[in-house]
């Protein structure tokens, strides 16, 4: 670790090149970009927060990417789908879909709202965020799968056993040991 | 110098003083340029044994006398703080009132920092031993007692935003305020001019925002630092931007606004922003294709034979 503070803060090259690497130095903090956090006053915040806050007061943070912004329109996990959605770099297409598809479901859910009979128009979801979100709750995995390195020489097998959620218990199978991810 | 030694006199002097040493002698500048004294004369142990040739301390054997005193007094209030815990738990389960020190704002003393402090060499393990142990007492309940001990090997670290440098307010001959900023992302570089009083509207290298970034997503990253501290309406931009593509230009015209903004905003405000990540330039840049490659990561397809 070099003596002086001053050298991480520059844009920064690893001395050995990593598969993945960063122009950040990992001294500095992913950065927070919505406004209301900075808003609340100190008398609700948790102890964790407090913590956090302290660190960040002496922590470089890094500079918010392009593609977020403070707005309430701002959707990380929607971001992130139009990223793995984008094709050679080409965002803009991407989002351009994206934005199209959700107005097509806004759409379709509200010519569904106008048709229904009184009794029922309260089930119908109008929000196309709500059911983007549903979605990909329901598209989700129950179980995700952690490797524990043991000490052998073999790497041990991958057999992925799809135990349903109640019966899963700490069973070892063949070197590896499968944990619930519940899915918040 | 064609000056005549015979009849050099006192206002003789001072004129060349004044000419070889224009900011004259009693200048800071002018000041001799000297070695901090400890780097000079580095600091040595003193003498560790008397006439009779007894060491004075009784680890000196040791070889490393101060790291070994400095883990054996460590080592002692760790038994000490156990010892208590013990004695609280007999008594009765105590709900847990004492804090642990507050490590947030420091960090653990550098090798060559404790070398300094110790006046003596240690090995690489034995500062992981020293940190371990350092470690092990903090992780007890009643250390808050130790907090003097611990804090003498822990540097505070320095609060970030104190390094930003904010420009004064200028204002114009109407009293209107208004400041300027460069902001620089990838190739392109970009100069703004913010006044106050205005009513929102931006134009860039002569043109309106709305005609210069037809894409949705720049115009976002152009409101991101208004819409961060709800001024929105209340300034004029005038921007010129140069160089890059177009999202690295919107990138550059958001770090030169919210370095304009900073000149109107309070302290809090200001480090509300560099937590947000406005304020810091954006390092990454393309990256360079190296021999062998394809690209800069890709590499030519593999062939078995």
């Amino acid at each position: 670790m070099a003596a002086s503070i001053t050298g991480l803060l520059k844009p920064w090259t690893p001395r050995l090149f990593l598969v993945r690497w960063s122009r950040y130095n990992p001294y500095y903090l992913e950065p927070e970009p919505r406004k209301e956090l900075y808003n609340m006053p100190e008398t609700e915040l948790t102890t964790e927060q407090k913590e956090e806050r302290e660190l960040k007061a002496v922590r470089p943070i890094k500079a918010t990417t392009n593609s977020t912004t403070s707005s309430v329109f701002n959707d990380p996990v929607l971001s992130k789908f139009v990223n793995m959605m984008m094709r050679d770099g080409e965002k803009i297409l991407a989002r351009g879909i994206l934005t199209q598809t959700l107005e097509s479901l806004k759409r379709k859910q509200v010519e569904k709202y106008h048709k229904a009979p009184q009794g029922k128009k309260a089930e119908i979801e109008c929000n196309p965020y709500a059911i983007f979100h549903q979605a990909l709750e329901n598209c989700m995995p129950v179980i995700g799968l952690a490797s524990i390195q043991k000490g052998g020489a073999r790497p041990p097998d991958r057999q992925p056993k799809a135990i349903p959620s109640h019966e899963v218990d700490d069973h070892r199978v063949s070197g590896q040991q499968e944990q619930t991810h519940p899915h918040v | 110098m064609g000056e005549d030694p015979e009849t050099f006199t006192q206002q003789d002097i001072d004129r060349s003083i004044a000419y070889l040493f224009p900011s004259g002698l009693f200048d800071k500048r002018a000041r001799p340029l000297m070695k901090h004294p400890d780097e000079i004369f580095p600091k040595q142990q003193a003498v560790q044994w008397g006439a009779d040739g007894r060491p004075f301390h009784f680890l000196f054997y040791t070889g490393k006398q101060s790291y070994y005193s400095l883990m054996h007094d460590t080592v002692a209030k760790v038994l000490a703080a156990e010892k208590q815990q013990v004695l609280l738990l007999s008594e009765g389960p105590v709900p847990q009132d004492t804090k642990p020190i507050s490590l947030v704002g420091s960090r653990w003393l550098l090798k060559e920092e404790l070398e300094e402090l110790l006046v003596e060499t240690i090995s690489d393990h034995d500062y992981a031993r020293f940190i371990q142990l350092m470690e092990r007492l903090l992780s007890l309940p009643n250390c808050l007692s130790e907090k003097d001990f611990v804090q003498r090997y822990r540097k505070q670290l320095e609060i970030q935003s104190s390094k930003q440098q904010v420009a004064p307010l200028q204002y114009d001959e109407n009293g209107v305020a208004y400041s300027t900023a460069d902001g620089r992302r990838k190739t392109a570089t970009c100069t703004v001019l913010l006044r106050d009083c205005g009513s929102g509207s931006i134009s860039i290298n002569g043109r309106d925002y709305l005609h210069y970034f037809p894409v949705l997503q720049d115009r976002e990253q152009l409101m991101f630092p208004f819409h961060f501290l709800d001024m929105l309406g209340r300034f004029d931009g005038q921007c010129t931007v140069g160089g890059g593509g177009r999202s690295s230009q919107a990138g550059a015209l958001r770090l030169a606004i919210s370095r304009a903004m900073l000149s109107f905003l309070s302290e809090g405000q200001v480090e509300s922003m560099r937590q947000a990540g406005l304020l810091t330039p954006d390092p990454r840049v393309k990256e360079r294709k190296k021999p062998g490659q394809e690209g800069a990561r890709r590499k030519f397809t593999w062939k078995k034979r």
